[in-house]
């Protein structure tokens, strides 16, 4: 039988986990697959791995080797050279299940669709607790695609369930259909990171057939450690230019109200949690980032969103309304109702919006203008 | 369930696995098994009656025949009194069952331990000390009531050490044999104590020696004078243990310390691990217990960097009350900075808690420091304190230069409690050379002052935000 399915593996500098992940990739209980390992510019030990691996398994491995392009511009590369009729992506320090491949073309040859989009339950493994947990969206997952015992016939769309959208982003816990990506143009975004946003908006909205495994995705390995300062770095500036290309999507294919106030829960879900989690050298930058995008989201679309998609509209109101005002956060509004102390009402901004922010907004008030 | 499963799905190098399960084990459990392994051999060990063998049986074959998922070539339901164990590599796997039966059943030999079970008398670390030399991977679950369940994971490896206890020596004969003998009447073999001999010039060293000769596990390390900075470093470079821990030789502690701090940080694979400890004063032979952050969340384990970076301010610089997990020591590159002649294991602590990504507290007092003995450091009063500066600078480095604001906000909350001690105990003529240096210092890390009374109020009260205005201003 003809191999139904690529997993591409981009690799950089990963030495410490590429054989786990590749091990599970050659132990497969169905062995009807290839692999594409793109090797990103490592400048470690990964090349020797992959080498190994490829003389091991010259059949199954196509490997290449290219200058450092970043995880989108690595998959993208792997997209390019994929010849079978379906292709997943795979990060190199997680690792698949041990079934995956057999789930996957039972699923194929079960049944008479098409799909356009296969989606996966991932496990989380932590590496300190050494916990094994479901993926965070699981329940919506089980609802959505009526999963149990490792069985799902669903079959359905965004225009049927648009909750879809509401799935967590993440490009490895799709399978897609070559052609229907062909057909869409579809590349990542190459140089910037949070680049599976885009791309999951679009390709929900083009597809015709979304199907599930479940219970069969990959492995997603948290907590490693030496990666304390990448959570509050500068890549978290590329977060403005990657909801610049949502909207021009959501522009684009004309999205209706109900995926627009989706693609505002995603803006404003990675806003709230990038403002607490940048460093300071990079906040002021992303704040100004993030109110242009603010600024262009029209009242309507707010106004849906808050009514039908948040979940929590008093504080995501607060926090929308802040970013489309000038000053973010008046530190003003905070000694209002502390009129006492400039102290006490910092003290309530720490509680209500972290240091972080608090730090930012006394900088402004304090050093800059010197006006409270 | 998962971690078990997570574990089958993973090594593929073995195909045999024995199941024991307890009376409440149901279908769905054995499909979600079967679902996601893919064993040749699979025995189901339980308490079965002839009705129990029959629907599960009718089930699986059900299942198959819906072709949900494939039943091993060699499945096998099996009673508890007549398993015997399998052949060659296989699987031990267990949920809820009771943890005597596990005991018994390491006499079976089975290559890999994968099972589950509830807080009991008989823990997870107990189960562990008896397959240790038994199996090559151990892995264990523990369910607790209300928290967050744990997980032993341990392999086996060529080296036996699994804990080094370092003690930097230098001119401590007189208070030796009381730590040796605390410390050695635990007597695990997979510990080892390297004794760092600082160059001393008296008998610490033979003393060493002599205890050395009964009991395998004490190790004399012989290096030339550097300070107590620069044995640990050396002993810490020569551990072979997983775990690492310090005990200052003037000093002992309860012989179940280490017993204690390593069975907790084990269960639940803590990077750190702590327990409280007493001042013993020399003089008068008095007790005092010490309790800083030994409650609640700490004594539960925790795994949320905020919390556990909140150590920072909140516990007391005494790095011995612990072990530490060498791989997190490697990995953030956390060492010794030998240079420093006193206070080295305040950027250790500050370190450690900024970095560790689980921690672990035993609500016990366990260690006896020693205090009120003639010539004791800690009764620096003089220019010798100016090494605080030095201390501050290297934390600037691997701290501050992370820019992550609520980290840096809680080095600057040390640095302020670090300065107000040495303020209290400095005499007038060095006074004002370190308060300017102080200033200097605090402001290097929170340019902004205002915002800086805030943090430290919230964090440890208006007065210490107070002398810290007085400081900067």
């Amino acid at each position: 039988m003809e191999p139904l399915l690529t997993i591409v593996v981009p690799a950089y500098n990963v030495e410490k986990y590429l054989a786990e992940c590749l091990d599970s990739l050659i132990n497969q209980t169905m062995m009807n697959h290839k692999i594409i390992v793109v090797n990103d510019g490592s400048t470690d030990g990964t090349d020797e791995i992959c080498q190994s691996y490829l003389n091991k398994y010259p059949q199954l491995i196509t490997y290449i080797s290219q200058k450092n392009k970043g995880l989108g511009g690595a998959r993208n590369t792997g997209l390019k050279n994929v010849n079978t009729p379906y292709v997943t992506f795979l990060d190199s320090d997680d690792w698949l299940n041990i079934n995956y491949v057999e789930r996957f073309n039972k699923l194929i040859q079960d049944t008479d669709e098409d799909p356009d989009l296969i989606y996966t339950l991932p496990w989380v493994y932590d590496s300190v607790s050494k916990r094994i947990i479901p993926w965070k969206d699981k329940n919506y997952y089980d609802h959505i695609f009526k999963a149990q015992s490792g069985i799902s016939t669903v079959c359905t769309n965004t225009r049927l369930t648009p909750q879809l959208y509401r799935l967590e982003v993440n490009a490895c816990r799709k399978i897609y259909r070559k052609k229907f990506l062909d057909a869409n143009k579809f590349t990542f975004p190459e140089g910037l990171k949070w680049e599976d946003v885009p791309g999951n908006f679009y390709l929900l909205h083009q597809a015709n057939t979304v199907m599930a495994l479940p219970e069969t995705g990959f492995f997603y390995r948290t907590n490693q450690g030496g990666q304390i300062t990448s959570g509050g770095g500068a890549s978290r500036l590329d977060m403005i230019p990657i909801f610049k290309q949502l909207l021009d999507i959501q522009n684009k294919c004309e999205f209706n109200e109900i995926e627009r106030g989706y693609v505002l829960r995603v803006i404003v879900d990675f806003s709230m949690w990038s403002v607490s989690a940048t460093n300071t050298q990079y906040i002021s930058a992303l704040l100004d980032g993030l109110h242009n995008i603010f600024v262009k989201i029209p009242r309507e679309d707010i106004q849906f969103y808050l009514k039908n998609v948040c979940e929590n509209v008093n504080s995501e109101r607060n926090f929308i309304e802040k970013m489309q005002s000038n000053e973010y956060l008046e530190l003003a509004d905070y000694l209002e109702r502390d009129k006492q102390s400039a102290v006490k009402a910092s003290i309530r901004c720490i509680q209500d919006h972290g240091l972080k922010y608090t730090g930012k907004l006394i900088v402004r008030r304090y050093v800059l203008k010197q006006n409270v | 369930m998962n971690e078990i499963i997570g574990f089958l799905n993973k090594n593929y190098a073995f195909k045999k696995a024995a199941f024991l399960i307890n009376d409440k084990f149901s279908f769905n459990e054995l499909s979600d098994i079967l679902i996601s392994t893919n064993l040749e051999e699979l025995q189901i060990v339980g308490y079965f009656n002839k009705n129990n063998i029959e629907e599960i049986e009718s089930n699986l074959h059900k299942n198959q025949f819906e072709n949900r998922f494939n039943i091993p070539a060699n499945l096998k339901l099996i009673s508890v009194y007549d398993f015997k164990g399998m052949d060659g590599d296989w699987a031990l796997c267990a949920k809820d069952v009771s943890p005597e039966l596990l005991l018994r059943f390491a006499d079976l030999k089975p290559k890999y331990l994968a099972v589950e079970i509830c807080e009991d008398r008989i823990s997870a670390f107990k189960i562990w000390e008896k397959y240790r030399t038994i199996s090559s991977s151990v892995k264990i679950i523990t369910h607790r009531v209300n928290k967050a369940d744990q997980v032993l994971d341990w392999k086996s490896n060529q080296n036996p050490i699994e804990l080094s206890v370092i003690f930097p020596m230098y001119n401590v004969e007189k208070y030796l044999d009381q730590c040796i003998e605390s410390v050695t009447k635990w007597k695990a073999p997979y510990v080892e104590f390297l004794f760092v001999n600082d160059g001393s010039p008296d008998h610490s060293r033979e003393i060493v020696l002599k205890w050395a000769e009964s009991d395998s596990r004490i190790k004399l390390l012989d290096k030339e004078n550097g300070g107590c900075a620069s044995a640990r470093q050396y002993g810490l470079e020569r551990a072979q243990g997983n775990y690492i821990g310090f005990i200052d030789p003037d000093d002992f502690i309860e012989p179940s310390m280490f017993k204690k701090l390593f069975k907790a940080a084990m269960t639940g694979s803590y990077e750190i691990s702590y327990c409280g400890y007493n001042e013993y004063y020399e003089d008068t032979k008095t007790v005092k217990k010490i309790d800083d952050a030994l409650g609640y969340p700490y004594n539960e384990g925790v795994t949320n960097p905020d919390i556990i970076q909140d150590l920072i301010p909140y516990c007391r610089v005494a790095i011995w009350r612990g072990i530490y997990k060498k791989e997190m020591l490697i990995n953030n590159n956390i060492h010794f900075y030998t240079d420093l002649r006193r206070f080295d294991d305040l950027p250790f602590k500050v370190e450690t808690f900024a970095m560790a990504k689980s921690v672990i507290a035993i609500p016990e007092h366990l260690y006896y420091y020693r205090l009120s003995r003639p010539g004791q450091d800690v009764s620096a009063d003089d220019d010798r304190l100016y090494v605080h500066f030095d201390i501050f600078n290297y934390l600037n480095k691997s701290i501050a230069e992370k820019c992550d604001r609520k980290l840096t906000d809680r080095l600057e909350i040390c640095k302020l409690q670090t300065h107000l001690y040495a303020l209290s105990k400095i005499k007038d003529e060095y006074k004002s050379y370190y308060l300017q240096h102080a200033k200097q210092d605090l402001l290097s890390t929170g340019k902004d002052i205002k915002r800086t009374s805030v943090v430290i109020e919230k964090a440890i009260g208006k007065d210490n935000a107070n002398k810290y205005l007085k400081i900067v201003q």
